[in-house]
Parts: C-alpha cells; sequence; structure tokens
C-alpha cells in the first residue's frame, strides 16, 4: 500500500469504442408520414376515434387511449405555432456553434404533437412563445426529417 | 400498505469526485460494499439477494450486470441489475422482501462518468431515431425546451432558477461527500455561458464518480442479525414513467414525479407532504428541475417553489429544507447512482449522523430521483425513523 499512485500520469487507461450500426423501421404510420412529406408536402395526422385528437407524427394507435387511430389521415393545415423553444450554443461533439440555433417544439391548431425541428430567417431574440412558423421544403426531398430543411416565421398573406 | 416494513440497515460510500484516474468502478464498488457491510454488521455470504443500477451505454460494456456479483461479495447469488434510476432499482428490492422469502438485501449504484468520452452522444441515442436524432441537436435542447415551457406556465424565473444552483452548491460546502461545493451567487449563474437558453452552465449538474452500497432489511429480521446502525424505514416508495415521444409531452409538467409522489405517499399514509415531510432531496440534474419537482410532488403549490425559495422556506434552517446535501447541482451529478445519492442523504439525517449539515429533530424524509433527459421517468421513496 505504500506504492500508491502519486501522479496522475502513473494511472494507466485504455480507450475504446462502441461502433453501433443499427437499421431503424419506419412502421406502417411512419411510411405513410414520410411519403406524404416527400411528394406532398403534406404533414399527416391520424385521428383516434376515443378521444378525438389527432395525433402528428401520426401512429397506428393512441398512446393515451389504447385503440387503433382511423381514417382518414389527413394534413394539418395553415401554420404551426411555437409550442416552446431552446437557443442552443453547443453541437453534438461539445462544440461552442459559431451561430447560436433556434431549436423548437412546433404544434398546430387542433392537433395533439408536433414536430421538433431549427427555426430560421428569425433573430433568436425575436422568438416568441406561441410564434407562428411554417416550414421551408429541400428541393430534393427523399422522405426523411431532412426534407424539412427548417421553419420560419409564417408569412402573412 | 406493505405487509411488513423493511429498513436501511448499512450504508457503504466513497466521496464523490470529478474524475477517479487511479481506481476502476469495480474498485469503488468494492470499497462501497466492505463500508456498507462493515456499516451493517453483516457478511456478504448473510444476503439473499442484491439488485445493481445500471446503463450498459455509462459502463461502456454490453449486457453490464455480467460484471456486478464480483466486486459485490455476490458471486454465486441472485444478481438482478435494473437498468433505471436508484430508486426505481430500490423499489425492485423492496418488493423482493416483500415476498417474505428473503431476508437481507443489498443495492449498489457507482458512477464512472469521467470514462465516458461522449456523454452527449449516449443522451443523443436516447432520442427518438426517426423524428428527433436525425436533427443531431445536443440532447440539452430537450432540457432547454422543458425549462422556457416550464418557466412560462407556472411564472416562476429564471433568477430563482439561478438561485437554486447557488444555493445548492454552497451547501455542499458542508457536505464532506460532495464534488462541487463553491460560494457563488444566483448572478454567477445568471451571467455563466449561455448552452440551451434559458438554461446556462451554472444551471447544469456536472457529473461525478463515485458508488454507493445499502444492505436493506426485513422488519422482522433486525434482531436476528444484531444488525449494528439504526435502523431507517422505507414507509412509502413509488415510480412512474410519462411517454418517450417529446411531442406528447406536457413540456412545464413532471408527470412522472406526480405519479411516483402520490404512490409513495399512499404507502406511506402521507396526506398532506408539505406538512408531514420534514425535509427532502430531490433531483436538481438542471436548476429548474427542483423546482417543477418540488410543485410536482406537492410540497410547494404550483407557481411557488420559486418564491418559497427566496423567502428561505427549503434552507437548512427553513420550514422544509431541500437538498441539504448540495443536491446533484453541489455534489454531482451520478448517473444512475443519482437517486441512491438521494436516498443515502435521507439515511444520514434519519441516524442523526449528517455532521456539520445536521437538521434537528428530523423524523420524515423524502428523496426522489429522474432518470435525465430525455427520459420521463422517475422514483420516490418516503423514508422514516420508525
Amino acid at each position: 500500500m505504500l506504492d500508491k499512485i502519486h501522479q496522475s500520469r502513473q494511472a494507466r487507461q485504455v480507450t475504446g469504442e462502441i461502433p453501433i450500426h443499427h437499421r431503424y423501421t419506419l412502421g406502417v404510420a411512419g411510411e405513410r408520414f414520410f411519403k406524404a412529406l416527400r411528394d406532398r408536402q403534406e404533414l399527416l395526422a391520424s385521428p383516434c376515434p376515443q378521444c378525438r385528437d389527432r395525433l402528428l407524427p401520426p401512429k397506428l394507435y393512441c398512446e393515451r387511449c389504447f385503440v387503433e387511430t382511423t381514417e382518414p389521415w389527413e394534413a394539418v393545415e395553415g401554420a404551426g405555432f411555437v409550442r416552446s423553444f431552446t437557443v442552443l450554443h453547443r453541437s453534438l461533439e461539445e462544440e461552442a456553434l459559431p451561430r447560436p440555433e433556434v431549436v423548437a417544439m412546433i404544434s398546430w391548431p387542433g392537433v395533439r404533437g408536433g414536430l421538433i425541428h431549427r427555426l430560421q430567417e428569425v433573430e433568436p431574440h425575436r422568438v416568441t412563445l406561441g410564434m407562428a412558423v411554417s416550414p421551408v421544403w429541400a428541393p430534393q426531398r427523399v422522405g426523411a426529417m431532412s426534407d424539412i430543411l427548417y421553419f420560419r416565421p409564417a408569412q402573412a398573406d | 400498505m406493505l405487509g411488513e416494513r423493511v429498513a436501511i440497515v448499512g450504508a457503504g460510500y466513497t466521496p464523490l469526485r470529478p474524475i477517479s484516474p487511479e481506481v476502476s468502478f469495480r474498485e469503488m464498488i468494492f470499497e462501497a460494499a466492505v463500508k456498507a457491510y462493515a456499516d451493517a454488521g453483516i457478511r456478504p455470504h448473510d444476503v439473499s439477494t442484491f439488485v445493481s443500477v445500471a446503463e450498459d451505454y455509462n459502463d461502456g460494456t454490453a449486457i453490464t450486470d455480467e460484471y456486478v456479483p464480483d466486486q459485490l461479495g455476490a458471486v454465486l447469488k441472485p444478481v438482478q441489475t435494473v437498468s433505471g434510476d436508484g430508486i426505481t432499482g430500490l423499489a425492485s428490492l423492496v418488493m423482493q422482501l416483500e415476498t417474505g422469502q428473503l431476508d437481507l438485501a443489498v443495492i449498489e449504484g457507482h458512477s464512472k462518468a469521467s470514462n465516458v468520452v461522449r456523454p452527449a452522444h449516449i443522451q443523443a441515442f436516447a432520442l427518438d431515431p426517426i423524428y428527433a436524432r436525425p436533427l443531431a441537436f445536443h440532447p440539452n435542447y430537450v432540457a432547454g425546451l422543458e425549462m422556457r415551457a416550464f418557466l412560462a406556465a407556472t411564472g416562476n424565473t429564471e433568477a430563482q432558477a439561478a438561485l437554486v444552483a447557488a444555493l445548492n452548491r454552497a451547501s455542499a460546502l458542508r457536505n464532506p461527500l460532495a464534488a462541487y461545493p463553491a460560494r457563488m451567487t444566483a448572478d454567477d449563474v445568471l451571467t455563466s455561458r449561455p448552452e440551451a437558453e434559458p438554461l446556462k452552465r451554472g444551471d447544469i449538474a456536472a457529473t461525478a464518480d463515485g458508488a454507493i452500497v445499502l444492505v436493506l432489511a426485513r422488519e422482522s429480521q433486525l434482531a436476528r442479525y444484531k444488525l449494528n446502525g439504526r435502523p431507517v424505514f422505507i414507509n412509502g416508495i413509488g415510480w412512474g414513467q410519462h411517454t418517450p415521444n417529446i411531442e406528447e409531452r406536457d413540456l412545464h409538467r413532471a408527470i412522472y414525479a406526480e405519479q411516483s409522489g402520490r404512490m409513495a405517499y399512499k404507502m406511506a399514509g402521507i396526506t398532506n407532504p408539505a406538512s408531514q415531510i420534514d425535509f427532502a432531496e430531490v433531483d436538481d440534474t438542471f436548476s429548474y428541475k427542483q423546482l417543477q419537482h418540488l410543485e410536482a410532488l406537492g410540497l410547494a403549490e404550483t407557481g411557488q417553489a420559486g418564491r418559497l425559495l427566496e423567502q428561505g422556506v427549503f434552507s437548512p434552517g427553513g420550514a422544509l429544507p431541500v437538498n441539504v446535501s448540495g443536491g446533484h447541482l453541489g455534489c454531482g451529478y451520478t448517473h444512475e447512482m443519482a437517486g441512491l445519492r438521494s436516498v443515502l442523504e435521507v439515511v444520514l439525517q434519519l441516524r442523526g449522523t449528517a455532521g456539520e449539515r445536521q437538521l434537528p429533530g428530523v423524523r420524515v424524509g423524502l428523496a426522489q430521483s429522474w432518470r435525465g433527459i430525455p427520459t420521463t421517468s422517475g422514483a420516490v421513496a418516503v423514508l422514516g425513523r420508525e
């Protein structure tokens, strides 16, 4: 016990990594959501026959009522609104972002749920709760979240 | 009501430290286990069952429960790993003892957070892989969204959240276990580096390394094993989970804490928590979480937690001391062990062995845990001297 390590550089370690590769099945509801996103630039919601909520992203079942959702799956209409937002200063790699990014939880009237996405074309200090926003679509869409480039304040038209 | 009560009869722990480069996590557990068995006055071969709380990704090992028994003296004994926070693991152990088939039980929690090179990647990996993860945000955004929604819905303020961090860091000055004691002001927190606004660096508990082992026994077995210490009874325990889908959540509410509180209170026969609970250790992984959890647990009316904090109600000399240990902000956040660290503080206080931070005359204490972002699960234990 007299030979305990007393200098930190004497403490040894080895490094390792966990290289994980995986597939994630979109599922029946996800297929339908992302096809509508890609082909028609629509955000589909699925209705619950019991609580009458319209779920976004759509699901085959309502998690609160535990019943299957029914037809028709209709696209949300009009502008979304900012339910909450944060101004993010750090990347996933723990580096300071050169420009802070606004990340918002966006919902639509008459819809339960919503989408998380970045908010651009607005100064962070001008973003407010309830602000009306709409998606900016990628010109080439593949049926993934990246089909929405970002959201921006809705145009008053 | 419980069929037969369960008591915590031994506690062993290592001090919490920001880094621990010279000792492996298994060696830390060994130290905590030896201390816990000496504290209880038992030998590990007296123990009937063991529970460990751990996550594979935090340990850096797949099927990490295979690595549990050796350093606990649990070889060839029933061992179960609960992939959840410490108090959820404790609930599992209480239920095992409630069967009446087992006498002595042991729970272990540990953190070697300093070995996790990219913790944000692990949290990001816990996000929905189809809708949320592809955006590749730093996962602290979830806490940023929650904090803004919570403050807006309840009227608590950023300054009050900052005060949580300042007070807890100061309380940690009286806790020799704590990794992050500091004399700081709410202003220091408010002007600290913005991370996921309104969340700032000072609002976020830094991680720490350490290990905790607790020994449990059924009440009828206390005399039989000639246990050393004063038993601390688990009079109520509860757990809860909301939804993994962030868009389905009421971002301002900690529904898991409301649910687990109700469950634990019912078991403990508590009808008015604010007056029947003498002190509490609640999760403060992020400063606003302490305010949100206090309101969810009925220890403050909705929208009042920040004001009561400013009035000193939750200070060591107040009517309902909260996080007298320093909380996670002062002690360090310790992954799955975090809930057990809160339980440990309640045990030390109820035994009357909390040193210079000892609260006078306390009989009933509450410990509450949260599994961290992006989860909505947590647990509550109500502990008593009798």
